[in-house]
C-alpha cells in the first residue's frame, strides 16, 4: 500500500471547504508540522494534508505517535475561523466528535466494541486508545489566525507490528473488529463529519458540540483524575461545560474546571 | 483554603459580576466582596481576619506595567503555560535575552490546543511572570519585554 492509496481521495470528497486543497504525501516529519508551515505561507481555509507515513508523528508535550506506512491515517486540516482565540479550544472538542461519530459509523455493525471520546480529544475503542488529536494554533493579538488539526487514526494496524511501547494501551479499527478499511473512504467520510461540524459550530456555537461530546464521551459520572497545573484533581466527571473545560466534582462538593493535560478514569 | 481556591472565588465573583460571594467547605469559610478600590477579601468571623493585597489579585499588576517603559505579553487564553516544546527540550528563551519579532516564547495550552505565543515586537525579555506548567488566566501577563 503506498500513496496510490489516496490517488481518487481528490475527485471522491463530498465536501466544499475541507480538502478544497489537498496535498497528498508519502512520508513527511509529521503531518501537524507540514500543514503549519502551509498555513504561515498562507494556505487557504480548509486545506488538507495527508500522508500515508510519518517519520515523525507526535502527539502533546512532544510525545511520539508511532506512524507506520499503509495502515493508518494521518492527516491534519487548516482551518481560519473567524474567532477569538480564547475560544479555539472548543476546536479541539469539535474534531474529536466528528472523529469519534466517523468511527462509529465505520464500527455501527460491531454492537460489541464500545466507541468513546476521552477528554479532551481521544477516541478509545475498548478502553484502548485509537486516535488522537493534536491542535495548533497561531493566534493575531487577540483573534485566530489560523488552526491546524492533527489526526492520527489507528485503523488497519495489527498487534504483531504495533510498537512495543504501545502494546497493552493501543488498539486499532483493525484489532478490535477483524475487518479492514479502506483508508481512502475513512479520510473521506472524517472529512465531511468535520466540515458539518464545523460548519454547525461556525452558525450555532458550541452548544451541539459541547451536547455531542458529553453523549459520545460516556465520561458523565464517572471518577475521573485529571492533571491541574503541576499536581492532580480527582473527582466525579460532570461533563464538559460551555468552553470546553471539564468539570470535576471533588468530595467536598466543589467542582473544579480542568483545562489541561489528560484526564483518565479511576 | 488555599491561594488557588481563593483565586477561582475571586473569579467567580468577577466573572458573574457578583457584588458578594460566600464559600463554605468542612473546614473554612470565606467571603469575598467586591469594593470600589477593588477585591477586599475577608475571612468569617472566628478566624484571623486575613487581607488580600489587591496586587496580587490580578489586574492591577498590568496596569502598573502600562506606566513603565517595558511592555507586557498577555496570555489570549486560559490553560496551561510551557517554556519549550516537550519536557526534555531547551527552553524557548530566557531572561535577559534578545528576542526578534515573531520568535516563539512560550506555549500556552488549553484541551490538548498548544497556543505558540510570539513576540509582538524586537527587545530584551526583562521577566518571565509565570512559571513553567503553571495555570494562566486570560489576559495574565506572561512576559515583560524591554523594546528600546
Amino acid at each position: 500500500m503506498n500513496t496510490d492509496d489516496y490517488s481518487c481521495l481528490k475527485a471522491k470528497l463530498q465536501t466544499s471547504l475541507v480538502g478544497r486543497e489537498l496535498m497528498v504525501y508519502e512520508r513527511v516529519l509529521s503531518t501537524n508540522k507540514t500543514a503549519y508551515d502551509l498555513a504561515l505561507s498562507g494556505a487557504e481555509d480548509g486545506t488538507v494534508i495527508i500522508a500515508d507515513s510519518q517519520s515523525g508523528g507526535r502527539g502533546r508535550r512532544g510525545r511520539s505517535w508511532s506512524s507506520p506506512a499503509g495502515v493508518n491515517l494521518y492527516t491534519s486540516i487548516i482551518l481560519r475561523p473567524d474567532i477569538p482565540s480564547l475560544m479555539a479550544p472548543q476546536l479541539t472538542l469539535m474534531s474529536a466528535v466528528a472523529l469519534a461519530e466517523t468511527v462509529a459509523l465505520l464500527l455501527s455493525g460491531f454492537v460489541d466494541i464500545k466507541v468513546a471520546i476521552k477528554w479532551p480529544n481521544d477516541i478509545f475503542l475498548q478502553d484502548k486508545k485509537c486516535a488522537g488529536i493534536l491542535t495548533e494554533m497561531k493566534s493575531a493579538g487577540r483573534d485566530v489566525e489560523f488552526v491546524v488539526i492533527g489526526i492520527g487514526l489507528n485503523l488497519n494496524l495489527r498487534k504483531e507490528s504495533m510498537d512495543t511501547s504501545i502494546t497493552g494501551l493501543a488498539s486499532s479499527l483493525y484489532i478490535e473488529s477483524g475487518h479492514e478499511f479502506s483508508r481512502s473512504e475513512v479520510a473521506q467520510s472524517l472529512y465531511s463529519a468535520i466540515e458539518n461540524w464545523y460548519k454547525r459550530y461556525l452558525d450555532e456555537g458550541f452548544s451541539p458540540v459541547r451536547e455531542a461530546w458529553n453523549r459520545l464521551s460516556g465520561i458523565q459520572g464517572r471518577h475521573v483524575r485529571a492533571a491541574s497545573g503541576n499536581g492532580y484533581e480527582t473527582g466525579i466527571a460532570l461533563g464538559v461545560d460551555e468552553e470546553g473545560a471539564l468539570l470535576l466534582e471533588g468530595d467536598a462538593g466543589t467542582v473544579v474546571r480542568i483545562t489541561a493535560g489528560d484526564a483518565i478514569f479511576i | 483554603m488555599d491561594v488557588k481556591k481563593l483565586k477561582q472565588v475571586i473569579k467567580l465573583l468577577k466573572d458573574n459580576g457578583l457584588e458578594e460571594i460566600e464559600v463554605e467547605e468542612k473546614d473554612s469559610r470565606i467571603r469575598v466582596k467586591s469594593a470600589i478600590a477593588g477585591t477586599a477579601v475577608a475571612l468569617a468571623p472566628a478566624q484571623v481576619p486575613l487581607e488580600v493585597p489587591v496586587a496580587d489579585a490580578e489586574p492591577s499588576a498590568t496596569e502598573k506595567k502600562a506606566e513603565s517603559k517595558y511592555k507586557v505579553i498577555n496570555s489570549p487564553m486560559v490553560g496551561t503555560f510551557y517554556r519549550s516544546p516537550s519536557p526534555e527540550a531547551d527552553l524557548y528563551i530566557e531572561e535577559g535575552q534578545v528576542v526578534k519579532k515573531g520568535q516563539t516564547l512560550c506555549i500556552v495550552e488549553a484541551m490538548k490546543l498548544m497556543n505558540e505565543i510570539e513576540a509582538e515586537f524586537k527587545g530584551k525579555i526583562v521577566s518571565i511572570l509565570v512559571e513553567n506548567g503553571q495555570p494562566v488566566e486570560y489576559g495574565e501577563p506572561l512576559f515583560e519585554i524591554d523594546p528600546t
